[in-house]
């Protein structure tokens, strides 16, 4: 049963970040490849209707650890508080950019807004690579289950890590290359003409960039956290996980050459889903590592809800996450297609 | 709203003046209520965090520092702050351009 709730929580993260990912992506190459105001409006149109919707399924990630794990939940929201305002602020202020930017036709008005749309996301890119390296380096975690960390110490991942060191820095650079290639496969496959001839360069440089990157930081995880080789050793079945991520990222490369992009597309997403359970796969059973020692980690067991909740909260996990499947699939459906200037004219 | 309902129906809504003021004025009551509702479900749940479970005191995150705390409440007071101004000035200038025209013509602002 616990083993079951990791998987809804780490199944949902990684379908938040493929499906967020890619607006974090048109958002990092958004001051670069949409240079006019129409084809700016085009890039936000491109992502419009759906980057509201992608984000529930980081809330609704977290409500799930919170129902299924209420201790880890308890411990990351305590343990990264100050970081996590930050993302919640920056997701403010990245929503408030789409939604204000078009509002006033004012050049200041406009270009603030761009900006900040653009920043906010680099920015979230980076901070949740950055947590991702925190929760597979582990965190100082006590006797009591709890832990606090300072946003950045030495930078070295030691027992008494910052949230920034070299590795989750390092994890950082890689979950924006990852992005923006896969933001860049999105908006290329969502317009057309100079807007997506620009993100089809993009993608495509930066796709060279995303292998030495992922290289390294998948070297790096064997000196940082080197239990995550346990469970693949155990089960080399595992192995399969990170070559899956080889093939999405090969696949990114080759399509996007060819210009195929909706296979570009599927590809960089297989290449997120691949890296995420690579990690997932490493870390089971564990939802925290502790730095300070393998009996304060927070494990699937210790830290789950009692067996009654578990079960009274399946049925209704199965309800709720069939109507958000649902509507998620139908309002990607529903715009799918690329999006012109034309059809945005009058408002949407 | 039931008397607004009725003259709607028989359209006389839009020549009743007194009742179209009422109307605009009552505008700040949504706001009033809602406030005044989370308000009264949070307060009056004190010093219950989960009523008769959980207390306040033993809810709150041990390890964050009071100094933190102060920060990020500041920092949501400035950002609201900010928002409520921008919600004020859009809202003004919406008013300012006026309804869309007869012809048709829409006026900026709406859609991306």
């Amino acid at each position: 049963m616990e083993t079951f709730w990791f998987m809804v929580v780490t199944v949902m993260l990684a379908i938040y970040v493929v499906l967020d990912g890619f607006d974090f992506g048109t958002g990092i190459i958004y001051l670069l490849t949409a240079r006019t105001d129409a084809e700016r409006r085009t890039a936000l149109a491109a992502i419009g209707p759906v980057w509201n919707g992608n984000e529930v399924w980081l809330i609704a990630a977290g409500a799930m650890l919170f129902f299924a794990f209420p201790k880890a939940y308890a411990a990351g929201f305590s343990g990264f508080y100050l970081a996590l305002i930050m993302v919640l602020w920056l997701l403010m202020f990245r929503g408030l950019s789409i939604e204000l930017r078009s509002h006033l036709d004012h050049r200041l008005w406009r270009t603030f807004w761009d900006v900040s749309f653009a920043g906010a996301s680099l920015l979230l890119a980076l901070v949740f690579g950055a947590a991702l390296g925190n929760l597979i380096r582990g965190v100082p975690l006590n006797a009591d289950g709890y832990f606090f960390t300072a946003l950045w110490t030495d930078f070295l991942p030691g027992p008494e890590p910052g949230i920034l060191d070299w590795y989750t820095v390092l994890m950082a650079l890689t979950s924006a290359a990852i992005l923006t290639v896969h933001g860049a496969n999105y908006l290329a496959m969502k317009t057309e003409g100079e807007l997506a001839r620009r993100a089809n360069r993009i993608g495509e440089k930066t796709a060279w960039a995303v292998l030495p990157l992922t290289l390294t930081t998948i070297v790096a995880v064997t000196f940082v956290q080197p239990s995550l080789r346990q469970n693949y050793n155990a089960h080399p079945i595992g192995y399969a996980l990170p070559l899956v991520a080889a093939f999405g990222l090969a696949g990114t490369i080759s399509f996007r050459r060819l210009e195929h992009h909706v296979k570009a597309f599927a590809s960089s997403s297989v290449l997120i889903l691949g890296l995420l359970g690579s990690a997932a796969w490493g870390v089971f059973p564990n939802l925290l590592i502790a730095t300070t020692g393998p009996a304060y980690s927070l494990t699937i067991y210790n830290a789950a809800a009692s067996p009654y909740g578990l079960r009274i909260g399946l049925v209704w996990f199965v309800i709720g996450i069939s109507l958000v499947f649902t509507y998620t699939v139908y309002v990607h459906h529903l715009f799918w297609g690329k999006v012109g200037l034309h059809l945005i004219e009058g408002g949407h | 709203m039931g008397t607004a309902a009725i003259l709607l129906w028989r359209g006389l809504l839009y020549r009743t003046r007194w009742l179209l003021w009422l109307i605009m004025l009552s505008a700040p009551f949504p706001y009033i209520a809602t406030t005044a509702g989370w308000m009264t479900a949070e307060l009056g749940r004190q010093p219950w965090l989960v009523y008769g479970l959980l207390r306040t005191a033993d809810g709150a995150s041990p390890l964050i520092h009071s100094g933190t705390a102060l920060f990020t409440l500041l920092g949501f007071l400035g950002l609201y702050l900010l928002l409520g101004l921008l919600f004020l000035f859009l809202v003004f200038e919406t008013i300012h351009r006026g309804p869309a025209m007869a012809d048709g013509h829409k006026p900026v602002g709406s859609g991306y």
